[in-house]
């Protein structure tokens, strides 16, 4: 074992996954033995058109999913085999989710639905939840809108408040599924200027997209096409 | 945790207000409906029970009871004894007791009555007798009522239903101006009182007794044996404390006897077969009304699976920012338990409208107990939890990306 290895594990470590899902009485191979390790502070990007397994993975990551077998180490834990309730407060704890459609809560105000995951954890006051609620809407540059219905927001908006949702519990990994997808470029362009901002200041950041722009952004990129990894040239070629 | 936890399904329910309400309905009927049928039930059951009542709560009947030996060869020998007017006057030294009658008959009545047999020509029958009242009025529906000579004189008001059954006389008329004899005197007919009505609602207590005057009544109780005696207690006076006294005023002047006095139970006991009866009866009423509260918790189950088929999104985003399971399935089952409590408050209030309404009919009086009210919000609450366990667990069980990708 090496002086680095002591110092820091990583982050993430997938060895020898595999993911089948069940079609029919036949077993679709989604994912096909795929080793992965993602260090602390990387903006790790995963490409891959529809279908290739990108998505399934980030669910793995995300404890979203289960592996089918092979391991998982999250933080140097054993993340192989978790109950809901344990992968539920993973989730809470050290994951911030953004998605393509923001998928924020239309009953809930702006505030409301940043509050959301601290109301899960359950272990803050009402006063201090909404401190944090404002401190990171105001991080987002949505402030003024903490009372707002989230339908009345713009999409940028709305991903703002997802962004600052996923921020509130100050987690190790922020997942993000094609957080740009909904919107036009130059919204665009905003979203991922927060999440560039974001990982200067050390915060992972898994994102999976499809689209070749965004690689610019990352400071990793891995391929993805069928289940399996591939090279930047095979990708390109494909 | 929780206080969200009500804020989020208030929020969530607000969102979809003309379906809630409509999921409420059928809550709504069914618990007026209880409620209704209960406070009706209960109204009925009071007047009833005050109807039998007409000896009044605060009155002890005294009897007295001869020491059973348990291992008596012979059981059938009882000391038996009468009271006398001496025993009356003793007890007046008595605290507490208003006034004080002799029973001359079998305990229930308000007023002092005696059993005596009655014949007109080849007819006889028994009555029941009262002295005439002391306003001196009596509802007479034939003849007339008593004058003030007739104190000193032996006159009567028969009820209808003596003159019909035991004298078997089918006119009024025919009747007074008669003499009939009763226990061997001569008494003169000068009313006959109201046929009793087919309801039998809202009689007057004395409609089936005979009235003569006092001077009269107190000739013929003479003969007759006491068989009890009733002491009008003040209010708020321990009962039992009264008897014992009874009984140790009437032991000290009866050194012989070897029983006790004691109150006489068996018309508390009557009341209380007639309170179980009604109830009874009520019960079974509420639990038929109770059936469209079936009904109105299949409505709040099926809603409840629409809201969690139609929210799956919303299950799967929870779920993802760290939701549990137990968290999912408490979100559903209150959001379903408050519109039943909702439902049922609303019910309560129109089922007390509704009973209230109904008993400006004359004869139908409606009380709306506390405890009806407190099971029917229980009940209520009960309907949403038990209807709404299943679709909440289908939620929480709900796989999140299955739930979010749809």
């Amino acid at each position: 074992m090496t002086e680095q290895d002591i110092h820091s594990t990583p982050l993430i470590e997938l060895t020898d996954i595999n993911k089948y899902y069940p079609v029919g009485k036949n077993q679709l191979h989604v994912l096909k033995n795929l080793n992965l390790t993602i260090e602390r502070g990387e903006f790790l990007m995963i490409m891959g058109k529809s279908g290739s397994g990108k998505t399934t993975l980030m669910n793995i990551i995300g404890f979203l999913d289960q592996i089918s077998d092979g391991t998982y180490q999250f933080d140097g834990e054993d993340a192989s085999k978790l109950s809901e309730n344990e992968k539920s407060k993973l989730r809470n704890q050290y994951l911030g989710f953004i998605f393509q459609q923001f998928f924020l809560i239309p009953s809930l105000n702006v505030r409301q639905n940043v509050e959301l995951p601290m109301v899960y954890s359950g272990n803050k006051k009402d006063g201090k939840r909404k401190e944090l609620a404002n401190h990171y809407l105001s991080l987002v540059g949505l402030e003024d809108k903490t009372h707002v219905k989230t339908t009345e927001l713009s999409g940028g908006q709305q991903q703002r408040v997802a962004i600052a949702r996923a921020l509130v519990n100050d987690p190790l990994l922020i997942m993000a599924d094609e957080p740009t997808g909904a919107l036009d470029s130059e919204t665009g362009q905003d979203i991922m200027n927060i999440l560039t901002e974001l990982n200067k200041q050390g915060k992972t950041i898994v994102m999976v997209t499809h689209d070749n722009d965004m690689r610019k952004y990352a400071t990793r990129v891995i391929y993805m096409k069928d289940g399996l990894f591939l090279t930047e040239e095979e990708y390109l070629n494909a | 945790m929780l206080r969200n936890l009500l804020l989020s399904t208030f929020l969530s329910l607000k969102a979809h207000k003309l379906r809630v309400f409509l999921t409420m309905v059928g809550i709504i009927i069914g618990i007026a409906a209880v409620v209704t049928v209960s406070s009706i039930g209960e109204g009925m059951k009071q007047s009833s029970l005050k109807m039998l009542d007409s000896t009044g709560s605060n009155v002890v009947r005294l009897i007295y009871r001869p020491d059973v030996d348990e291992d008596s060869d012979s059981p059938g020998e009882f000391e038996t004894y009468a009271f006398s007017k001496n025993d009356l006057k003793l007890l007046r030294k008595l605290d507490n007791i208003t006034t004080i009658s002799a029973d001359y008959g079998y305990g229930f009545g308000a007023d002092e009555s005696i059993q005596v047999s009655l014949s007109y020509f080849d007819n006889l029958g028994g009555d029941q007798v009262i002295a005439n009242p002391g306003n001196g009025k009596n509802t007479v529906a034939y003849g007339r009522d008593f004058i003030p000579s007739d104190a000193e004189r032996n006159v009567i008001i028969l009820s209808y239903q003596t003159m019909k059954f035991s004298l078997m006389v089918n006119k009024p008329e025919k009747l007074i101006g008669r003499a009939i004899d009763v226990d061997g005197e001569k008494f003169l007919v000068v009313g006959i009182k109201n046929e009793p009505d087919d309801m039998g609602m809202n009689m007057d207590p004395n409609l089936f007794s005979s009235v003569i005057p006092k001077k009269a009544f107190n000739n013929l109780s003479k003969s007759k044996s006491i068989n009890g005696i009733k002491l009008k207690v003040a209010p708020d006076t321990d009962r039992d404390q009264i008897v014992e006294e009874a009984n140790e005023k009437l032991k000290e002047y009866h050194p012989e006897l070897t029983g006790n006095f004691e109150e006489d139970k068996s018309s508390e006991q009557m009341r209380q077969e007639v309170e179980n009866m009604i109830q009874q009866v009520v019960m079974g009423l509420v639990f038929i009304t109770a059936i469209s509260l079936l009904v109105g918790g299949i409505g709040v189950m099926n809603i409840m699976y629409v809201s969690v088929s139609e929210r799956k999104r919303e299950i799967g985003i929870r779920r993802a920012i760290g939701a549990k399971p137990a968290n999912i399935m408490a979100q559903f089952l209150l959001e379903a338990a408050f519109i039943t409590l909702l439902g049922g408050v609303i019910g309560i209030l129109l089922g007390w409208g509704i009973s209230q309404l109904i008993s400006t009919i004359p004869g139908i009086e409606a009380i709306l107990s506390v405890k009806m009210t407190l099971i029917s919000a229980g009940v209520s609450i009960a309907i949403g939890l038990i209807f709404g366990v299943i679709p909440a667990i289908n939620a929480a069980k709900m796989d999140p990306i299955k739930a979010i990708y749809q």
